[in-house]
């Protein structure tokens, strides 16, 4: 695995929300911070000031990139995607938390079962 | 009034093209919310502002960040040996003052190797420049009038610089850089016209009050609570030694908490504080 992807991990989960929102197809930020929040069932709602900052820091490492703008006569919206290096950077999440759920069930399952 | 808050909490974003897109949304959010709701956005698109400037001056390193934190706390000090200094040389002779020695050829060195070393610190970030000339300062200041709160200050200082890193790292600069020079010029001419009374505001300002403004960006910016945790952590020095241990003399004999102990204690507290919220300011920068 990359080492800059390694050294990423683990995400915090606001970051790791704005990556899976982006995963399926470019957005704009109301469309980030809405994804979010029903993924999170309303746990997470995240400012305009802190999803920006992610987005910031997201594209300075090279995990998401501007994708196109669009105005329908009001402000202009502009959209993001995930890079390569951003879906690996997912992937490597999902599979550090996935390992991460296996080891707990099988802590839990009863002996014998 | 929330729209105007808002606006103001967006010119603190230094890039014009997160600007509009962070307003326009945080507009969107808070439609419909309440007082605290508005307040939280405005207070978030601020701290996103604050937090782009770091990563711009920084590249988004947190040790360059205590870095530039440490030069700006120095700076801090600096200004208020400067104060006294300025204070000291326009006192009349014989004077005795409480913040600086009575005016003399070393003291008049050590205000000009302060002088000095505060423009090569915030117009320039020339820290080969600023550290022997403060290591200068000090001694002057310390032969003047021995271990004051100036000699003190410029310790600090000197502690501070060092730690902000050597010609290698000379990226580093104070925040806001040459514009600091104006109100230190001010301050170094009220010193010198109004005496100790100035001299004293000043160090009560930049060791106290600035600090406690640091304090509430660097919630979003790390520098500015490195520089406050400097310039607290001068008060430690500060402190003449012979009355902490009549303090703690006076408390082992029961006869309750002196004033002193209660200082050393709020400082403490502020210096921890500080250095805690720097840390968890450079931890947010990260993913």
């Amino acid at each position: 695995m990359d080492e800059d992807i390694v050294g990423a991990l683990p995400l915090r989960e606001p970051t790791f929300l704005i990556l899976t929102a982006l995963a399926a197809a470019p957005a704009h930020g109301y469309g980030i911070l809405r994804s979010v929040e029903d993924m999170s069932g309303g746990r997470v709602r995240l400012r305009a000031g802190t999803l920006y900052g992610a987005l910031a820091r997201l594209e300075r490492e090279g995990y998401v990139e501007f994708d196109h703008e669009e105005s329908d006569g009001g402000p202009v919206r502009r959209y993001y995607r995930l890079t390569g290096a951003g879906r690996r950077l997912l992937a490597a999440e999902a599979d550090r938390q996935a390992a991460n759920v296996a080891l707990v069930r099988a802590r839990l399952r009863p002996a014998g079962a | 009034m929330f729209d105007c808050l808002l606006g103001a909490a967006g010119r603190v974003i230094p890039d014009e093209r997160w600007r509009g897109e962070v307003v326009d949304l945080a507009r969107r959010s808070a439609a419909g919310e309440g007082v605290v709701g508005r307040c939280r956005e405005v207070v978030s698109t601020a701290a996103f502002g604050l937090r782009l400037r770091s990563d711009h001056a920084t590249g988004g390193h947190p040790g360059l960040a205590w870095r530039q934190g440490a030069l700006l706390g120095a700076a801090l000090l600096l200004a208020t040996a400067w104060a006294a200094l300025a204070a000291a040389l326009a006192a009349p002779t014989g004077a005795s003052s409480p913040v600086a020695a009575p005016a003399g050829a070393a003291t008049v060195v050590a205000a000009a190797a302060v002088a000095a070393s505060l423009v090569a610190v915030v117009a320039a970030g020339r820290w080969a420049v600023a550290v022997p000339l403060v290591a200068g300062a000090l001694l002057a200041a310390t032969v003047a009038g021995g271990w004051s709160p100036s000699s003190s200050a410029l310790a600090v200082a000197l502690g501070a610089l060092v730690a902000a890193g050597g010609p290698a790292r000379a990226t580093t600069a104070v925040p806001g850089g040459a514009w600091w020079l104006v109100p230190l010029l001010a301050v170094g001419l009220a010193a010198a016209a109004g005496g100790e009374a100035v001299a004293g505001a000043t160090a009560l300002a930049a060791t106290l009050v600035v600090p406690v403004v640091l304090v509430v960006p660097g919630g979003a910016d790390a520098r500015w609570a490195a520089a406050a945790a400097v310039a607290w952590a001068w008060r430690f020095l500060a402190l003449d030694p012979t009355d902490l241990l009549d303090a703690g003399r006076a408390l082992a004999a029961g006869h309750g908490l002196h004033p002193v102990l209660v200082r050393l204690a709020a400082m403490g507290a502020g210096v921890a504080a500080a250095v805690v919220l720097a840390r968890h300011s450079a931890r947010r920068a990260s993913l």
